[in-house]
């Protein structure tokens, strides 16, 4: 099942001296249980493509299908500081007024699962960087997305906290059977986690290159050290570097 | 300095960081009294213009025990804190509506910087006039100092709350008041408490200066009077005493700030 569509997609913004196209005849879909990364350079409008799917902004031109429904995790945890956090897991059923047993039932359950119960009466600020990720994402999962949209998820913490969050969402993500589409300019990143990689051009940006990644059920930490890794690395790093 | 080897030794020290600084402040203060009390009994300097802590203290005891003393008090404090109430949450109120309205915040953004920018005193007489001479045009002369510069601090303080978090809150499919009473408020407690102790100052600016308009009564008047009799002591006994009730409402709110700080753990 085809989760997103995005079909052609242009988009523009403008100032008072002139039209910057930022996107340019975008195509590609996600589909279901599926992890899908989009590598580009800085500033190359990875995080439009992610405002659009969310609907904060819509497409100069063409369209975009979304077939489910969205969790977002971003490169900061935006967890509430003044919220215990078990408080900021739960904001997901107080906005949407779902205050059924079931939810908090469901919610509860997460935070048992990956243990993050016994911090429940703690602010985010008694919380290493990585738990609070992982907070971060169960707040998103509580509400039963079917695909989460992250936003350089990683690209805050230390090297060596990225590699175990890394290997923590991925083991979530696949527990919990979600798709989700990544944005990261992180070439090993994109090659730990995903399943599929789409490479972005400069502004204007267009698709240069998918590549399709076949690993089995490894973690991130095994696929870095198959040799696989580098020799996507490689390609990867080829097609980048390409001259148009 | 001794070296740091265990955590007893590090209390230690903080401690005594700290009794040095609370034995400098008080210092500071003897200092200043003493060189005061004796440079004028020596005639040195003169006590008809600068009074002395003594006589201050003689007139202090004085207006005690006849117990005048409470009801100047009384109705200044009471005017600064209607004033610092009313234009608290008016202020927030209004700041609020216009994070709310960008249009009406645009619209009305020259006129809060000249309201903003116009010395306040110069308006005291008029809001003297239109709401009378009692509490009522005093603590309008207090709002209009404190008012105008928490609506804009609050404004900019909203505004720059982090866009991520506002992000958050409509991925989620938050409406505007959600994301008003679940990230904008919270968030800028913190804020709100720091632009209190600014307009603590501000609200008792206000007063006094309402009260040296026109008054019977208050801190400002004793001031006022002090002065136009040429009784320094009273001057000065009235400055003592705003300065000692100042320090104490600036007091409260800092304590509020620490109890919060340590509840989330900031």
């Amino acid at each position: 099942m085809q989760l997103i569509n995005f079909n052609q997609v242009s988009k523009s913004f403008f100032n008072q001296n002139q039209q910057t196209k930022v996107l340019d005849k975008i195509s590609f879909i996600v589909n279901d249980h599926e992890i899908v990364s989009i590598l580009g350079p800085s500033g190359c409008g990875k995080s439009t493509i992610l405002n659009l799917i969310n609907h904060l902004i819509e497409p100069t031109e063409g369209e975009i299908i979304t077939n489910c429904k969205l969790g977002y995790m971003f490169q900061k945890d935006c967890l509430m500081p003044w919220r215990t956090i078990y408080k900021n897991v739960t904001i997901g059923l107080e906005i949407t007024k779902d205050k059924s047993k079931d939810s908090i039932e469901f919610a509860k359950d997460l935070m048992r699962k990956y243990q993050i119960q016994e911090f429940s009466s703690y602010y985010p600020n008694e919380l290493s960087g990585g738990l609070r990720q992982r907070v971060s994402l169960i707040r998103t999962l509580v509400l039963k997305p079917n695909l989460l949209l992250l936003d350089e998820p990683f690209s805050k913490l230390d090297f060596q906290t990225r590699l175990i969050v890394q290997d923590d969402v991925y083991s979530i993500l696949k527990k919990e059977k979600k798709s989700a589409l990544m944005v990261t300019h992180d070439i090993e990143e994109a090659i730990a986690l995903s399943d599929r990689v789409i490479i972005l051009t400069n502004r204007p940006t267009k698709i240069k290159k998918e590549i399709k990644f076949d690993f089995g059920e490894e973690t991130p930490t095994e696929r870095r050290k198959s040799p696989k890794f580098s020799s996507y690395f490689n390609e990867i790093y080829e097609t980048i570097n390409q001259s148009k | 300095m001794k070296k740091i080897n265990s955590i007893s030794d590090y209390k230690k020290q903080i401690k005594k960081e700290k009794i040095m600084i609370t034995i400098s402040q008080f210092a500071i203060i003897g200092i200043i009294f003493s060189l005061w009390e004796l440079l004028t009994r020596w005639n040195i300097i003169n006590s008809f213009l600068l009074s002395s802590p003594s006589k201050v203290f003689i007139l202090l005891s004085q207006y005690i025990s006849s117990g005048e003393i409470f009801s100047h008090v009384y109705i200044s404090t009471l005017e600064t804190i209607l004033g610092l109430t009313i234009s608290l949450s008016g202020g927030i109120v209004i700041a609020t509506l216009l994070y709310l309205c960008p249009i009406a915040s645009k619209i009305l953004d020259p006129y809060l910087v000249l309201l903003n920018a116009l010395p306040k005193s110069a308006i005291a007489p008029i809001l003297i006039i239109w709401l009378g001479t009692g509490l009522k045009g005093i603590v309008g002369v207090s709002i209009s100092f404190v008012m105008v510069i928490t609506i804009i601090n609050t404004l900019t303080y909203f505004k720059n709350v982090d866009n991520d978090l506002i992000i958050m809150m409509k991925s989620m499919k938050a409406n505007k008041l959600q994301i008003l009473f679940k990230v904008i408020f919270p968030s800028n407690l913190m804020n709100i408490l720091s632009t209190i102790k600014v307009s603590i100052g501000l609200s008792w600016v206000g007063v006094i200066v309402g009260e040296y308009l026109s008054s019977r009564q208050g801190l400002g008047y004793l001031v006022m009077y002090g002065g136009q009799v040429f009784k320094l002591d009273l001057v000065m006994m009235g400055i003592f005493i705003l300065s000692i009730i100042a320090f104490l409402m600036y007091g409260v709110v800092v304590l509020i700030e620490k109890i919060l700080k340590k509840r989330y753990q900031l």
